[in-house]
């Protein structure tokens, strides 16, 4: 039914018009009276308009690029920073496409993410570019998300996004930096494992050769010489090794095996080879009975032995006459031990402690005559750490120190019966013994060093010397040496490739090999050994576990 | 480090003043000597400002 609509009374007044309407209906005046007040209407609109003034300021000064796009793309709304990142005005903007505005492959993009958003139902985000006028290429974060209306129907999407190009840049600055920091490192490492590789020639020399003079009938004054020389060149090769250690552990290329080790075992063996030092300095070494629970830790025997023996080096060398230093095991949370190394020293300051885990730190030291390297702590440090536990430390003043380890307890085990080197027992006449040996090394001053040894002490024993491995194999075949000492590095053939060759060939297999590394790893040699050879020697040669070896071989 | 090296030198050279002309343990400190000296030249090399890469 048709309504025919007549304005019967129109007020216009200071505070707006009234407008009465009659809806009318076709029999008479059956109508209904609606009255408008226009006042309240305008009021309401300036308050609308008020409100979106405030709400489009607040936009302009947000600093992300915010807009509205219909379902057909074209722009409803564009904040400031919207539309100065297009580089228009926003009169320019408002119903146009991003084709119409936009580089053809960015508008493309956003074309894609405004589908996507709409499609999802949700909110997305992106990343994506944007070319801010006369600037070059910005990348921006983008989040979009449908705008529903009254009936939950989509009818534009919303976009807000950020200008991230700072962040990225700094990302892949940060990046490089860190490939550069690792490079650095690693040549480093590489630098420092070199120069200790080329001083190891010469060193081993020194020691070699002054350990065969120490041998040796000498006077009182010679004696001295030797033994300066002999204690100079160990040192050095203590601190190269701890310089190769701690430059090892720095590039994660620190080989271990930890085990369970016995406490009560490895503290007593380090109680006892630190007497003789103690007994110097008139300090008191001992271990406390072990009372904690857990009488085994998981560690690598060799290094817990060198941090046990460097801490309580340190312990008795900072300590005063008549003190003491006592060690002690004792039970922590979640099924952990401490090794506490105490003494009664002068104790370190607050302020010093964080500096004392510093290589080549000595707090001081270097002033007092004590000798020391400053790099002890530092690898003793990365060593337990290595092995998944602490190093700490805690001190007072006048009344001494406690260094503790920390490392994870071991359940304890059936006896582990630790291989131990019994003594050779009364060897035979150093002269009787006889046979060949065949000496693969091509570094001449190792040859001479041996040459020298045998002639000296083993008169009875031929050297014969190869150069490299071919000829080694080749020498072997030919004279069938009783035993053949086998240098690692050699220059055609590895080591170990050597020694594979050695062990197909039946006519050569049964020779005994020892071969002699410089890289003390146990890993390594225990393969070997698994391989064929029968026992292995590291460099700077040991003269005394040399000829025992083979005395041992020659005699059997 | 060249501190010890020094050390090496100077002994193996007090040990050759003291030794005979043919006592037939010179070539041993004689070894102990140039290794000591090779060592310390290392060291100097590495010291010494690099060349251009």
């Amino acid at each position: 039914m048709a309504h025919k609509l007549r304005i019967l009374h129109l007020d216009d007044d200071s505070r707006g018009t009234e407008l009465t309407i009659a809806a009318l209906r076709d029999a008479g005046y059956d109508c209904e009276f609606v009255r408008i007040d226009t006042a309240q209407l305008t009021a309401a609109n300036e308050a609308l308009a008020e409100s979106e003034r405030r709400l489009y300021e607040i936009l302009d000064h947000i600093p992300a690029a915010i807009f509205l796009k219909d379902l057909n793309g074209r722009y409803l709304f564009a904040n400031r920073r919207c539309h100065s990142v297009i580089g228009r005005q926003r009169s320019e903007v408002i119903g146009k496409t991003d084709e119409e505005l936009l580089p053809p492959r960015i508008a493309q993009a956003h074309l894609a993410n405004d589908r996507q958003a709409l499609e999802s139902g949700g909110s997305l985000e992106f990343e994506e570019f944007g070319a801010e006028s006369g600037l070059e290429q910005r990348i921006f974060h983008s989040t979009r998300f449908p705008l529903r209306d009254s009936l939950d129907k989509p009818y534009a999407v919303c976009g807000i996004s950020t200008d991230i190009t700072e962040r990225k840049r700094a990302e892949q600055a940060m990046s490089i930096a860190r490939r550069e920091a690792e490079r650095a490192n690693r040549a480093k490492s590489e630098f420092v494992s070199r120069m200790s590789h080329d001083l190891r020639t010469p060193l081993n020399a020194v020691i070699g050769f002054a350990q065969l003079l120490d041998m040796d009938n000498l006077t009182p004054d010679q004696r001295e010489s030797v033994t300066q020389i002999l204690d100079a060149g160990r040192h050095l090769l203590d601190f190269m090794n701890e310089v190769l250690d701690i430059s090892k552990i720095e590039s994660g290329n620190l080989s271990l095996s930890p085990e369970p080790v016995a406490l009560p075992e490895i503290v007593e063996q380090v109680v006892k080879l630190m007497h003789p030092l103690g007994a110097t300095r008139q300090v008191d070494v001992q271990a406390l009975p072990i009372t904690s629970r857990q009488r085994y830790v998981r560690a690598d025997r060799l290094r817990l032995n060198q941090i046990l023996l460097n801490l309580m080096s340190n312990a008795v060398k900072y300590n005063r006459a008549g003190g003491r230093v006592i060690v002690s095991c004792e039970d922590r949370d979640g099924g952990r031990v401490w090794i506490n190394v105490t003494d009664t020293g002068a104790g370190i300051r607050p302020e010093k402690l964080a500096l004392l885990f510093t290589p080549f730190e000595r707090l001081g030291a270097e002033q007092t005559g004590i000798e020391g390297s400053g790099l002890g702590l530092a690898l003793s440090r990365g060593l337990a750490e290595a092995m998944g536990g602490q190093l700490g430390v805690t001190s007072e003043i006048d009344r001494g120190s406690t260094f503790w380890i920390e490392l994870a307890g071991v359940p304890a085990e059936k006896d582990i019966t630790s291989a131990k080197e019994s003594p050779a027992a009364g060897g035979p006449a150093a002269d009787s013994i006889r046979g060949t040996i065949l000496y693969i090394e091509d570094n001449v001053s190792n040859v001479r060093l041996v040459e020298r040894l045998l002639r000296q002490r083993r008169p009875g024993i031929t050297l014969l010397h190869a150069s490299n491995g071919t000829i080694g194999i080749a020498m072997a075949l030919e004279h069938k040496p009783n035993l053949i000492f086998l240098d690692l590095h050699l220059p055609d053939t590895p080591g170990d490739e050597v020694m594979r060759c050695l062990w197909e060939d039946a006519r050569t297999r049964d020779i005994p090999v020892a071969i002699l590394t410089a890289d003390a790893t146990v890993g390594q040699s225990g393969r070997l050994i698994a391989t064929g050879a029968k026992a292995y020697l590291t460099k700077p040669l040991d003269v005394a576990r040399m000829l025992a070896l083979i005395d041992e071989r020659l005699t059997a | 480090m060249k501190n010890m090296l020094g050390i090496v030198i100077g002994y193996s050279h007090l040990l050759l003043d003291d030794m005979a002309a043919d006592d037939p343990r010179r070539p041993d400190v004689d070894e102990i000597r140039k290794a000591g000296e090779a060592a310390v030249a290392l060291l100097e090399a590495r010291d010494a400002p690099p060349e251009s890469t």
